[in-house]
């Protein structure tokens, strides 16, 4: 009689842990929200192209960021500081860079011809609050006028803590990258290719190990026809829609979109598309986010943490 | 002994009752429309038994009413002079109401609205575009299959290869789209996602996602959209741009911003209206104000309100804070500046940062 009273009462504490136990928030991150942690993933300088780098402090407390500039070829990390008094909006050219005596940022000409930029808030205390203040976007525009805009794909803190060095994108510490990407692009046309920029989510920037990924892609049309294609690329990947597959090609797909859903195998991904209209214009194609798988971001020290 | 056991047994039965007590899903959707400082560890949707089978081994679709750790950016010294609560809409999941703020149809210029079905589940479409000049609704129905995406030009509401898939637009205005679900599922009603394209024959392209809001709880759709952080996630309470001061009362070169207001009643055909508080913060923490109005749509230069010009702002680039007044407003901003050492304007969207939710509401025709 003890012996099933005591079985009864271990499985219904064993049913109450696992209802009441914290869980954390497996999914993708949520954008355009005040948010910890920002990725940049185009930064252009090639061919008489600049890329203006905005970030703005949505609160109303002083923050310092760590940043990262990653250059797309060598896969080299260049770090800087950045800090920001209360709502403050802050620019720069990233063939120029910034000099800010006054707040003691300085922020170096981007050192490659393109790349990503990373940057995570370095919180003053432990509190969330402290945490989720800033966002950011890039203009990436050249002479002739064409110009691509985007937002960086942020990232929100999710628990109370100091900042480490190591940003757990677990979804219990920061939110999880997006398991895939989906975009709806305009098919290639002979005046026309849209481009696909993507860097892994997960990087190793303390030992300076490129991650490599492989890239799964579906795509539909817009008949509800299938097709797939992978490649992998190594810590940027930047590639015309036509060196996907020549099914993204507008006489082969048949229509004048397509859905691409891009999934790293070995490892979440993040990107953006460089939509081309004929007319050599283009426009920047942010992915919606579905699912969620962690990563981990590994930053070399940059300054003692306050 | 045995006293004890039975108390032990009565506690966590009690227990098991309050959870069970919440319906048969022993996870319940945390639908909170205040924002809390404390991390939401929110038990979503997606850990839910979910009776959409989609192609993909994944679990992870997420109709999920997680309203995620937004924190309150709390300030003693608010620059709109409010405090910010409630959950803004999280963007670029997969979602049922999508909000178009600027649709433009002219003899030069054409939008190309773009949606994508997200699941593996046919979805149909409650649209409505809504004229700037009348502030009048055009409705009309769209069903998307499986994954598909599809886009059609404004202007004449076909696509690329002829096939008519909504009525002509013409002049600017907004378009609103609602996922009208099959089943009360939370996953048959956050299924899309949107965005447009404006080209110009003769200029440039600008490109911007729509705003998405979630269902955060199940329920059939019965033409009101109640955004009021239980059924649908809320409007945000205000708009966050960065943006580029303006330099020039030339409109060509001059930036915009674009204002919807987030509630609107199609049904009656009333048209919204909202008194808009706009505040500026430049590169050296200074403050500016200004403000404006809006009636179904509007769409105002940078150079016509002081506070958005480089002379009174006196930095390049600037915080600008939006909050409507009476009712929540969404919108975007044109970017306009000329590209140093060529003779070119560059020009792109700038969409909002959101912050803090309050509570609106979109009731469409049947």
């Amino acid at each position: 009689m003890f012996r099933r009273w005591r079985e009864t009462v271990l499985m219904l504490m064993g049913a109450v842990w696992c209802g009441l136990a914290p869980a954390a928030w497996a999914g993708p991150p949520a954008q355009k929200l005040p948010s910890a942690y920002l990725v940049f993933p185009l930064i252009d300088l090639t061919g008489g192209r600049d890329t203006r780098i905005e970030l703005v402090n949505l609160s109303g407390t002083s923050q310092t960021l760590e940043c990262f500039y990653i250059d797309g070829d060598s896969c080299n990390e260049t770090g800087f500081l950045i800090s920001f008094t209360p709502y403050q909006p802050l620019s720069w050219l990233a063939s120029d860079g910034l000099s800010n005596t006054q707040n003691g940022s300085a922020v170096p000409p981007f050192p490659g011809a393109q790349g990503e930029l990373k940057c995570v808030v370095v919180p003053a205390l432990p509190d969330l609050s402290f945490h989720n203040t800033m966002q950011g976007r890039a203009i990436v525009y050249d002479t002739n006028g064409e110009t691509v805009s985007y937002g960086a794909v942020a990232f929100q803190r999710l628990s109370d803590g100091d900042f480490t060095g190591t940003v757990a994108l677990n979804g219990s510490s920061y939110a999880q990258c997006p398991d895939k990407l989906h975009f709806e692009v305009l098919s290639d046309q002979p005046t026309s290719s849209s481009d696909l920029v993507l860097v892994p989510c997960a990087e190793n920037l303390l030992l300076q190990i490129p991650t490599t990924v492989g890239v799964q892609y579906i795509i539909f049309n817009e008949f509800e026809t299938q097709y797939s294609a992978s490649k992998s690329f190594s810590c940027f990947d930047r590639r015309a829609l036509a060196d996907i597959t020549a099914q993204l090609n507008r006489a082969t797909l048949g229509s004048d979109t397509a859905h691409i859903v891009a999934r790293g195998t070995n490892g979440p991904i993040l990107g953006l598309v460089v939509d081309r209209v004929p007319g050599a214009r283009t426009a920047g194609n942010e992915p919606s986010f579905q699912g969620g798988r962690s990563a981990n971001v590994i930053f070399p020290p940059v300054a003692d943490v306050p | 002994m045995a006293e004890l056991i039975r108390i032990i047994a009565a506690y966590f039965a009690l227990l098991m009752h309050q959870i069970g007590s919440g319906g048969s899903n022993p996870f319940p959707i945390v639908r909170s429309p205040t924002p809390t400082r404390t991390p939401t560890i929110t038990v979503t949707a997606t850990l839910a038994p979910s009776r959409t089978s989609t192609r993909t081994s994944t679990a992870t679709r997420i109709p999920t009413a997680t309203p995620t750790a937004t924190p309150n950016i709390s300030s003693a010294t608010d620059p709109l002079g409010f405090d910010v609560d409630g959950v803004p809409p999280a963007q670029k999941l997969p979602s049922a109401l999508l909000i178009y703020p600027l649709i433009r149809a002219t003899t030069t210029q054409d939008t190309l609205v773009e949606i994508m079905n997200l699941t593996a589940s046919p979805v149909s479409l409650q649209c409505f575009y809504v004229a700037a000049k009348t502030c009048n609704e055009v409705g009309f129905l769209v069903t998307l299959t499986p994954n598909q995406p599809i886009a059609w030009h404004a202007g004449t509401g076909s696509d690329g290869n002829g096939n008519r898939v909504a009525p002509p637009f013409s002049g600017d205005g907004e378009l609103k789209c609602v996922v009208a679900a099959i089943s009360p599922d939370l996953s048959s009603h956050n299924a899309l996602q949107g965005r447009a394209l404006v080209t110009d024959t003769a200029g440039p392209t600008l490109g911007y996602a729509a705003i998405a809001f979630r269902r955060l709880s199940p329920g059939s759709y019965t033409g009101s959209v109640p955004l009021d952080g239980v059924t649908y996630e809320q409007c945000p309470d205000r708009l966050h741009f960065q943006a580029l001061a303006s330099k020039t009362s030339n409109p060509a070169a001059d930036s915009e911003l674009v204002l919807v207001p987030c509630t609107q009643d199609l049904e009656t055909q009333t048209p919204s209206s909202a008194l808009v508080q706009l505040a500026t913060i430049n590169e050296f923490e200074q403050h500016f104000s200004g403000a404006t109005s809006v009636l179904c749509f509007n769409r105002i230069s940078f150079n016509s309100i002081a506070a958005l010009r480089r002379s009174s702002v006196g930095t390049d680039t600037m915080h600008l804070f939006v909050r409507g007044t009476d009712v929540p407003v969404i919108g975007l901003v044109i970017d306009r500046f000329a590209i140093p050492s060529s003779a070119q304007i560059s020009v792109s969207t700038n969409e909002p940062y959101l912050e803090g939710g309050r509570s609106a509401g979109v009731n469409l025709p049947p």
